[in-house]
């Protein structure tokens, strides 16, 4: 297994480095000249030439990926093109917020997925019909939209919860997860759609299995066959969509941060991209890049464990 | 094979995690707040500041907080935006190109630096020679003498109406020499203003934290003791977070004001950006019927101003023909608001005349917050038969990034300085509002004899050259749209918006509620 593990790390440096050069290239090569927008707006040339060069965009672009490509191997990421932050520092500060309202963002979809999911497949019925026709309006629900609304209700009108703004676990676990309540309600609600839908499925294909049978014949109780042996079988292509979920999340998130102000990676990302500051949308990305791998990677460790059959 | 308990008590299990995750938030619905409210004051900024270093740092209300918070000023203004003392305790023209300024004595930065003429020197200097400020007016400033540890002397190499005004901004803002020298002010920055940075509770692009610095020269003048610059760039959430009381005050637009006016804040609101059409093929090199005054007069009296006010702007806004905005200096001239009414008859015959009874089209650049005023002010004229071509800048994309390249371009500019700097007045050089250069002669006299006038001579010529520029007609002008700041009622009093500006700045512009 650990061979496994690190033949699929090794897979994925090519990947990775090609990920990366592609999007230095394609950000070098946006029309809009960063210096101009710098120098502001009644700067002279000479003011924008001496931009380009402190920025070092005087140079061929060949030599400056080299520069790139070198620096990044040893860790360094450079600085922020438009505050001169390391573009480290901004990650470290901003990622732990998102990835706090993703992992609790996840959690709450597994309690609340599983469930839903396992009550559908085995109730059937009106209630199955019920549940299943809930998990397709919520995710037809943009999420912005139910942000939106969710502040609007909890925070304006009946002031809950907080309608902006973060505050680190650290501080103060309660207002920690105080502020996190909304945004999380709102980027968690497609997420425990789609485990519960999964949850189902993989739980009624393993109820018509023959295992079932014979276990029901031996006598075993309905609530062991249930969530003893069918759940944990079911368990593969759930775990599978919550890595899914996991990445999709950390996208999703983009908007919602916005709606909320939370300062996570998610308005990092998108105040660098309108800033057009390439350094750090670099970072992020092959940051990114680099997580999904090894998220992805331990899913399927994860299904190792959990599923014998599941050869690595 | 199982104990027939072990469903039951795996459900209580399950049972037991809901019921705290329930108890946890609640527990978290209830708590929060705390601590006492007037002790903070919390505002909200829609855009986070580049850098600390006053050289670069955007100049206007958003942008200077953090200026105006870290480092004071050597001058300031007073309630009807005369010049007051700061830092600067006094200042002499002893000449039209001789400036003294007299320092207050005792001052130290919170480096432990002395705030001396010494330093002042250091900092003129250092912004008069950076090779990229982008608001950089020290260009005049030939030498800076030490005449005595509190006092600077200024000669300049031409005389410069606005010098003063500049020290009242940025180039008032005095960073510890030691800073400068470390080269890293623009994330390290040490002054001697009202408050200091706490990088501690600092998130960079989210939230500015910065306690009261007890040793500022006026500190019983910043009675909070903690200043939060929180920043939304979404403003719905600016507005949300007003209105749910996590920040005191803060920026609305017209999407929201009726909304606002239904709640418990407070509105502020006053003319600010001028919006229109620039045009700066005025030379006609590639459209050459914009090169006749007849057809730009025309142009004018075809735009109903005050239907686009109603109409884009919901209401709020000042139809105006002038570029200077109200209360910003005698450049704005009350009489000449009106100056080209609503007219498209008188349009189309002055279009007969100049031999263009048949219309023709020009092209002009937009960017996508001013499409909608620039559509309307299309629309208007394409009824005398005039084609205005909009190009749509990419989001991303700034509004001087190459728009000389174009014969025109709608703009929002906020032109607060009463002596309106040359590049404002169609007199060379290629900036901003002139990209093409060109001159009018007319101007270019009475500018000369205003740099050297004083007092009522000097605003009379000041009015005369914007007269001149409406009856040139070098721009479509639409009029003033209102800014608006929101606020907290119970923590401060109310605002005070200089004329010409966005919102209130920190030095001056907000008064706390007196809690007794």
């Amino acid at each position: 297994m650990i061979r496994y593990a690190l033949r699929r790390l090794a897979y994925s440096v090519p990947m990775l480095f090609g990920l990366a050069s592609l999007v230095f290239v394609l950000l070098n090569a946006l029309p809009n000249d960063i210096a101009e927008r710098r120098a502001g707006e009644e700067a002279s040339p000479e003011a924008i030439a001496a931009i380009r060069a402190d920025l070092g965009l005087d140079r061929p672009l060949t030599e400056r990926y080299w520069e790139w490509v070198t620096a990044v191997l040893t860790g360094d990421f450079g600085v922020s093109w438009h505050n001169g932050q390391s573009v480290l520092t901004g990650i470290v500060q901003t990622a732990p917020i998102t990835l706090s309202m993703v992992v609790l963002s996840l959690v709450v979809a597994l309690v609340i997925g599983v469930p839903i999911g396992a009550l559908a497949a085995t109730r059937g019925g009106l209630a199955d019909r019920g549940l299943v026709g809930a998990t397709v309006v919520a995710m037809a629900v943009p999420n912005f939209w139910l942000a939106l609304v969710l502040v609007l209700f909890f925070a304006l009108s009946m002031g809950w919860f907080p309608a902006t703004g973060y505050v680190d676990l650290s501080a103060s676990p309660g207002e920690w997860l105080r502020h996190l309540v909304l945004p999380v309600a709102a980027v968690a609600t497609v997420s425990i759609s789609v485990i519960a839908r999964q949850t189902r499925s993989a739980m009624l294909e393993n109820l018509g299995r023959d295992y079932v049978r014979t276990l029901r014949a031996a006598g075993v109780d309905e609530r062991s066959v249930v969530y003893k042996h069918v759940l944990k079988n079911a368990a593969t292509p759930v775990l599978t969509t919550f890595g899914i979920q996991f990445v999709a999340l950390s996208g999703g998130s983009i908007i919602v941060e916005q709606v909320f102000a939370v300062p996570g990676l998610g308005q990092h990302t998108l105040t660098a991209l309108a800033r057009g500051d390439v350094p750090v949308v670099l970072g992020i990305l092959v940051l990114t890049a680099a997580a999904v791998v090894v998220i992805n990677l331990a899913v399927d460790l994860m299904n190792a464990a959990v599923n014998p059959k599941v050869r690595l | 094979m199982n104990s027939p308990d072990r469903p039951s008590r795996r459900r209580t299990g399950s049972r037991r995690i809901a019921i705290t995750l329930a108890t946890a938030l609640t527990v978290a619905a209830c708590g929060g707040g705390g601590g006492a409210p007037s002790d903070t004051l919390s505002i909200g900024y829609s855009f986070a500041t580049e850098t600390f270093d006053p050289v670069y740092a955007i100049a206007g209300a958003q942008g200077s907080a953090h200026i105006d918070a870290l480092y004071g000023s050597l001058l300031e203004r007073g309630e009807d935006q005369e010049l007051a003392p700061g830092m600067a305790e006094s200042w002499e023209w002893t000449d039209p190109t001789t400036l003294v300024l007299q320092l207050r004595d005792g001052i130290t930065f919170t480096d432990g630096e002395a705030f001396d003429a010494e330093a002042v020197k250091t900092y003129f200097e250092y912004f008069r020679d950076a090779p990229d400020a982008p608001y950089g007016r020290l260009d005049a400033v030939e030498e800076v003498v030490v005449e005595d540890p509190t006092t600077v002397r200024l000669d300049l190499s031409a005389p410069d109406p606005t010098l003063l005004h500049s020290l009242v901004g940025h180039a008032g803002s005095v960073p510890s020499p030691r800073a400068i020298e470390a080269g890293d002010l623009g994330i390290n920055p040490v002054g001697a203003g009202p408050y200091v940075l706490d990088e501690g509770r600092t998130t960079l692009d989210s939230v500015y934290t910065y306690t009261r610095n007890p040793d500022y020269w006026n500190a019983e003048a910043f009675e909070f003791e903690t200043l939060e610059l929180r920043i939304y760039t979404d403003a719905n959430a600016m507005y949300n977070a007003l209105v749910s009381g996590q920040a005191d005050v803060g920026y609305g637009d017209a999407s929201n004001v009726a909304a606002a006016e239904g709640t418990d804040l407070g509105i502020h609101s006053q003319p600010h950006n001028a919006n229109g059409i620039q045009l700066f093929d005025l030379a006609g090199e590639e459209f050459p019927p914009l090169a006749d005054v007849r057809v730009r007069q025309a142009m004018q009296m075809a735009v109903d101003r005050q239907a686009i006010i109603d109409t884009t702007f919901q209401g709020r806004g000042l139809p105006s023909v002038l570029t200077a905005t109200p209360g910003s200096g005698p450049g704005y001239d009350e009489s000449l608001l009106d100056f080209w009414p609503y007219d498209p008859d008188r349009a189309r015959s002055l279009l007969a005349e100049a031999g263009q009874a048949d219309g023709f089209s020009f092209q002009a650049v937009t960017l996508a917050k001013d499409q909608p005023m620039a559509e309307a002010v299309s629309g208007y004229l394409a009824q005398v038969g005039i084609t205005m071509d909009l190009v749509v800048r990419p989001p991303g994309e700034t509004a001087n990034t190459d728009i000389g390249a174009y014969a025109a371009a709608a703009a929002a500019r906020g032109l607060s300085d009463g002596y309106a700097t040359p590049e404002l007045l169609y007199l060379g050089p290629v900036k901003a509002s002139n990209q093409r250069g060109y001159e009018v002669p007319e101007i270019r006299d009475l500018y000369e004899a205003m740099l050297v006038a004083q007092g009522d001579e000097q605003d009379q010529l000041m009015r005369d050259i914007s007269r001149i520029s409406v009856e040139g007609a070098y721009s479509i002008q639409v009029g003033y749209v209102d800014s608006l700041t929101y606020y907290d009622t119970e923590v401060v009093e109310g605002v005070h918006v200089l004329p010409g500006h966005g919102g209130p700045y920190i030095l001056d512009g907000l008064r706390r509620t007196d809690v007794t």
